[in-house]
């Protein structure tokens, strides 16, 4: 129990700590947010009366502690330019973002696992270097061009796909796609490397000489091992994920949350721009928990407690 | 033409009551008109139906400045239709659909949709009577009476009365509002106490009927009816506004053709039919829907496809410049391109506050070093050359002015003179990520590279490139633009060249450029009663600024908007672009 | 005669292809018949390991390639079989236990749920948590109810090492395969290993071949005994013979090194010289660098293994030279 509080008060430091580095870089960047608001031509007295309404005016300590009353209220406040509920919007770009990410993370496991099995359980052959070298383009593909590209072949061109834009899930299956592509390499070799490391321990070796299936060796005890590293990086790779794919978002007019935080921070929008890092780093935080309880649960070896 | 004015309510009766078979009666469709502007892609030839031929002489007469074509004999198609749904797509949400708040370009036309003043503009930069159906002007120019059009209502069902103007602009002078647009209206009188909070009303303001509205002025200002199609000043109901509060931007309630029916911020917007809304053909299309997010070029393909009625709808430039000469060739889209010369003008700003720029001799050298042709083919001819401050649709505008040619002998001759004969360095401030900008700061810095001149790039977002370029002694050089409020040389010589509205910070006087000549010319155009000399006085400023070369003018954009062959009566109009509520769709094409 | 359980006839097995292929079982030949227990004993790298591997054809191939000879159980050659052959036999007949059991059971899943898997395989019909409770218990495992829910990793050394045996029994192999079963384990625990295998084939009845380096605990249990070096094999004899009386310098050497209680010893008795890897074997007797007794001719080429008497066999012309 102890454990778990340590763990919730460092965590609830950590966001704090991330509260304050954004407010104060934002702080420090030039340009005022009342003219965002109110446009270039508005009178000074507009823009003195938008500072009073935000306390724009006061000092950077105290305005920080004004917002952090307000967090503490569990009100994230709403949108010095927009109006909206910084909270509102937030969840109202979450259903496209979680979806875009799940997709995408089973579409690339999908085809990342049997790739890494196989091209560790033939390692050496042509298949295996073949898919070295498509793993190594696909990591070096700029991410948004591999967008356009999709985008104009699949959708423009032969119509397969909607352009842009999310009216139902299916429509989310080119950009997932684009994503998947981008990381499929990645851990396709990630898989193969640790299936290689694995398909060489003893326990494998039992394994076979137990009289089991290759199949059974492979995906049942070899793999089981080798995916325990991989649920680590890709609960980070989630997490990052569900921040927003700004690229994606841009491309295919994804309503997430990453063009969200780029039009905040376009806008100097202060509540929206903290949102946005708060959500965003309790994401972070919240997948390193759960990929800790996950690591525990699929490996008996870590010894966990609640 | 007071008299004609006056009828015209009557005849717009007769004209919608004619309409027998619920098939709407076609306007004449203007030719664009005006001075040197290029003609329109389309040309808009629409066929005329005569179902009452008095009633619509005379509507063709009161409709002003309409310049009727003859009727000529195109297919039934350009009867417009009634139905179907404009579809468009727009990358970023506006900020605001409430008229006191809102002020980027993007939302006007929305708001056109949904609200309206007391006059608005025929096809051209003229003002013709909206909710006021005529006015009068006191002799002294400082009284303006408005006789409002009877029967007017907004969508929650209340008729349009004087008063309402009277709460409009009070609630935009209130500085609890933080209206963008509380500085134009300044001018009327009592203002300025109602604003310090030292009078609970504007005495300025005065509604002694329903139907009549007096707006009283400090000083006469001959610009003051251009200030009316502001957006603070489209008429809002006090009750909605009250009940709303910080949430009217998302129940708009307005006397307009459209009403909001739903808006999923920084996703979708739709627009549909108020049904209390008395002029039909302003009402062909069923609706509106935006689609908010992507970039244009994700649009571009979406309208290819035909998903989208109208390619983009933000007005820098209508087409992405890199699909601009294919689409130019491409025989599928001839003639559905509109253009016209956007009311924008972008120039090289020179702080003559900050060395070397204080030097006339070298803000001339700069200009001279400048080929500005190059920058309308780096721009494949989206562009003009700009040799003044006022772009072509403002009224003033002089097509004499022929400022500095490209010399650069001559701009090394005078660097040597002012002292500068081995160039110097300076950084040029431009906005990070404009298509439209960056061709033309990297020629610019070939330009000057080629006398001597060390022009570094120094690309910023938006916000505080602003922020810097507002602030005293900070930015000695910016590539940046100004576009219109309202067609009128005031708002481009006033607003950014006049000496007298220098401030330390949030100045629009990129150059703080302060010549007493010129502020004493732009001072008394200002009350000026007398339109020619008006002008000539604004000229006369505009000669002298560009002999000055506090700025050097580089480029009028033009607008364009390309548009699928269904969608009819897009014409581009020189201040607001887009007016929606005048297209209308012929259904049988709409969807694939 | 019949014919015997396990029979490995020349086998020749290499690692790598081409000029930079490495023999490391370079013709050895064993026979080993039902309910006998045969001790291959030798260095790492002699060999003994690649040579119990080949039998279940467990090598990875590539690298390994069976360049020649047979591996024959019950008369079929296990180098020829098909896949599903192979699996069959692989537990069916011939089981493993190997040396560190800790690493041979797999982490991520409980004891019982990997003995059950060995079951199913081969005698699905008894595949419940009651034979596999017998079996820990068979084992001698404490509280096997409760064991069998147990992850390796919560299990000793000691404990491990019986798991092992009892998923390599579960199937009721005929023939089971020890590769050093002993070596990562604590001595005490060793000798309890020991035991425990000596009772269980006395019970059950399997042959057992058990590699190991330590000739400590051949004369528990081998009947009879084979020393490798070097990829060959050097000597064989039963196992009572080649304590008192062996006959090779290198099995000489061996047994001279193990320090025993009753000596005096200063020092260690350890053989001059390493043993060579498998591609840079001497010419000749591949034992001649180190060899006290070496002759000139030794160098020259490799001596055959004789048969000097019935089940003893010595791979040294000078064998029976004074030492």
């Amino acid at each position: 129990m102890t454990r778990f509080l340590t763990r919730l008060i460092w965590s609830v430091l950590t966001l704090l700590g991330t509260a304050a580095l954004t407010f104060f870089l934002l702080n420090a960047v030039p340009g005022d947010v009342a003219r965002v608001i109110a446009g270039s031509k508005a009178s000074s007295e507009v823009i003195k009366e938008i500072h009073l309404r935000y306390h724009l005016d006061e000092p950077l300590w105290k305005r920080f502690g004004l917002y952090l009353g307000q967090l503490a209220r569990g009100d994230l406040g709403h949108s010095y330019v927009t109006e909206q509920p910084v909270a509102q919007a937030i969840l109202s770009r979450l259903p496209a973002t979680l979806a875009l990410s799940a997709l995408a993370v089973i579409l690339w496991m999908a085809l990342a696992v049997p790739l890494g099995v196989v091209t560790a359980r033939f390692r050496g052959s042509w298949f295996d270097r073949a898919i070295l070298v498509v793993a190594t383009v696909s990591l070096s593909l700029p991410s948004f061009w591999l967008a356009r590209m999709l985008q104009y072949w699949l959708a423009y061109k032969l119509g397969w796909f909607p352009v842009g834009f999310f009216s139902s899930f299916r429509d989310l299956l080119l950009p997932a796609a684009t994503l998947a592509l981008l990381f499929v390499g990645y851990y396709a070799r990630l898989i193969h490397t640790n299936m290689v490391e694995v398909l060489d321990s003893p326990y494998v070796r039992a394994a076979r000489a137990k009289g089991a299936s290759e199949t059974s060796v492979l995906f049942q005890h070899a793999l089981r091992n080798a995916l325990i590293p991989v649920v680590t990086i890709l609960g980070m790779d989630l997490a990052a994920m569900l921040g927003g794919v700004l690229f994606v978002e841009n491309v295919f007019a994804l309503p997430g949350i990453g063009t969200l935080a780029m039009q905040s921070v376009f806008n100097l929008d202060p509540p929206m721009i903290m949102g946005t890092v708060l959500f965003t780093g309790a994401l972070v935080i919240g997948a390193n928990w759960v990929v800790d309880l996950l690591y525990g649960w699929i490996d008996p070896r870590i010894k966990t407690e609640h | 033409m007071n008299l004609l004015l006056r009828n015209a309510p009557v005849v717009f009766g007769v004209l919608s009551k004619r309409g027998v078979d619920n098939e709407p009666l076609s306007l004449p469709s203007p030719r664009k008109a005006g001075r040197g502007w290029p003609q329109a892609g389309r040309g808009g030839r629409v066929k005329i139906l005569w179902k009452h031929c008095c009633g619509l002489l005379l509507a063709a007469v009161v409709l002003g400045s309409f310049s009727s074509r003859a009727a000529d004999s195109a297919a039934a198609d350009s009867t417009p239709k009634r139905g179907g749904t404009l579809r468009l797509a727009l990358p970023t949400d506006v900020t605001s659909l409430d008229p006191a708040l809102a002020f980027d370009t993007i939302s006007q036309p929305f708001l056109l949709l949904m609200f309206q003043g007391l006059v608005e503009y025929d096809d051209g930069t003229k003002l013709v009577p909206c909710l006021a159906q005529d006015w009068t002007v006191s002799a002294d120019q400082r009284s303006y009476t408005f006789h409002l059009r009877t029967g007017a209502r907004f969508s929650n069902g209340r008729e349009v009365v004087a008063a309402d103007f009277v709460y409009t602009l009070e609630h935009v002078l209130d500085l609890k509002t933080a209206a963008t647009s509380e500085a134009w209206f300044e001018g009327i009188d009592g203002a300025k106490e109602f604003r310090a909070g030292k009078a609970a009303h504007v005495r300025g303001l005065k509604a002694p009927r329903d139907d009549t509205l007096i707006i009283e002025l400090e000083r006469p200002d001959p610009s003051f009816l251009y200030i009316l199609t502001v957006p603070g000043g489209l008429v809002v109901p006090r009750e909605e506004v009250e009940r709303y509060g910080k949430s009217f931007t998302m129940h708009p309630v307005g006397s307009g053709p459209y009403v909001l029916k739903e808006w999923r911020r920084s996703a979708k917007m739709r627009f549909e039919r108020n049904p209390l809304y008395s002029h039909p053909e302003r009402q062909c299309l069923d609706g509106v829907e935006v689609l908010v997010g992507g970039d244009p070029t994700t649009h571009l393909m979406m309208f290819e496809r035909g998903e989208l009625d109208i390619a983009d709808v933000t007005e820098h430039p209508g087409i992405p410049v890199p699909d601009f000469v294919r689409i130019q060739q491409e025989p599928r889209w001839q003639g559905l391109m509109e253009r016209i010369p956007a009311a924008v003008i972008w120039y090289l700003s020179l702080n003559t506050e900050m060395k070397p720029f204080d030097n006339l001799k070298v803000r001339q050298a700069v200009a001279y070093a400048i080929d500005k042709q190059k920058l309308v083919q780096l721009l494949h001819g989206m562009v003009t050359p700009a040799n003044g401050v006022l772009p072509p649709s403002v009224p003033g505008f002089n097509t004499n002015l022929t400022g500095f040619p490209h010399d650069p002998a001559k701009a090394r001759q005078l660097l040597a003179e002012a002292g500068y004969a081995d160039g110097f360095t300076f950084r040029l401030w431009y906005e990070a990520g404009n298509l439209l900008l960056t061709p033309p700061a990297y020629s610019i810095q070939f330009d000057l590279a080629q006398v001597g001149i060390n022009a570094q790039l120094n690309p910023l977002a938006m916000a505080p490139l602003v922020d810097s370029q507002e602030r005293r002694h900070t930015v000695e050089c910016c590539l940046t633009g100004w576009s219109q409020d309202y067609p009128d040389p005031s708002d481009f010589l006033d607003g950014c060249l006049n000496g007298n509205r220098i401030t330390e910070e949030g100045c629009q006087n990129y150059a703080f450029y302060n010549n007493p000549q010129v502020n004493q010319l732009l001072d008394e155009a200002a009350t000026c009663q007398d339109p020619p000399r008006r002008l000539g006085l604004y000229q006369s400023a505009e000669k002298i600024v560009v002999h000055d070369a506090p700025w050097v003018p580089l480029i009028f954009p033009y607008v364009y908007a390309l548009h699928q062959p269904w969608l009819h009566d897009v014409r581009l109009h020189p201040v607001v672009y887009f007016r929606f509520e005048r297209m209308w769709l012929d259904p049988r094409r709409e969807r694939k | 005669m019949t014919t015997p359980l396990l029979e490995i006839r020349n086998l020749q097995v290499e690692f790598g292809h081409g000029a930079g292929a490495v023999r490391a079982v370079d013709g050895v030949s064993l026979t080993l018949s039902q309910g006998k227990t045969l001790c291959l004993a030798g260095e790492s790298g002699s060999g003994k390991s690649v040579t119990a591997l080949s039998i279940a054809r467990l090598l990875a191939s590539p690298p390994a390639v069976y360049a020649g000879g047979e591996v024959l159980l019950e008369g079929r050659n296990v180098l020829n079989m098909k896949a599903s052959e192979l699996r069959e036999v692989r537990g069916g007949f011939v089981s493993y236990i190997f040396q560190e059991p800790a690493a041979s059971l797999n982490p991520v899943f409980r004891v019982g749920d990997q003995i059950k898997e060995a079951l199913r395989l081969h005698r699905p019909e008894a595949a419940t948590d009651a034979e596999v409770v017998r079996l820990l218990q068979l084992v001698g495992i404490p509280a096997p109810e409760a064991r069998r829910k147990s992850y390796p990793h919560e299990l000793s050394g000691g404990m491990q090492q019986r798991a092992m045996i009892a998923m390599a029994l579960a199937p009721h192999p005929k023939l089971l395969v020890a590769d050093e079963p002993t070596t990562a384990l604590d001595v005490t625990i060793q000798a309890q290993i020991i035991e425990l295998l000596a009772g269980l084939q006395r019970q059950l009845g399997m042959a057992i071949l058990l590699i190991t380096h330590n000739l400590g605990i051949v004369g528990d249990m081998a009947d009879e005994v084979a020393v490798m070096y070097a990829g060959q094999i050097v000597e064989t004899a039963p196992a009572r013979e080649i304590l008192r009386r062996p006959l090779h310098p290198y099995t000489q050497a061996l047994i001279n090194s193990v320090p025993s209680l009753d000596e005096d010893a200063h020092r260690l008795k350890a053989i001059p010289g390493a043993p060579p890897l498998p591609g840079s074997f001497p010419g000749g007797c591949r034992f001649h660098p180190r060899c006290p007794r070496r002759q000139p001719e030794c160098a020259e080429k490799i001596p055959p293994l004789l048969e000097v008497a019935p089940g003893r066999s010595v791979r040294c012309p000078y064998w029976n030279l004074p030492p």
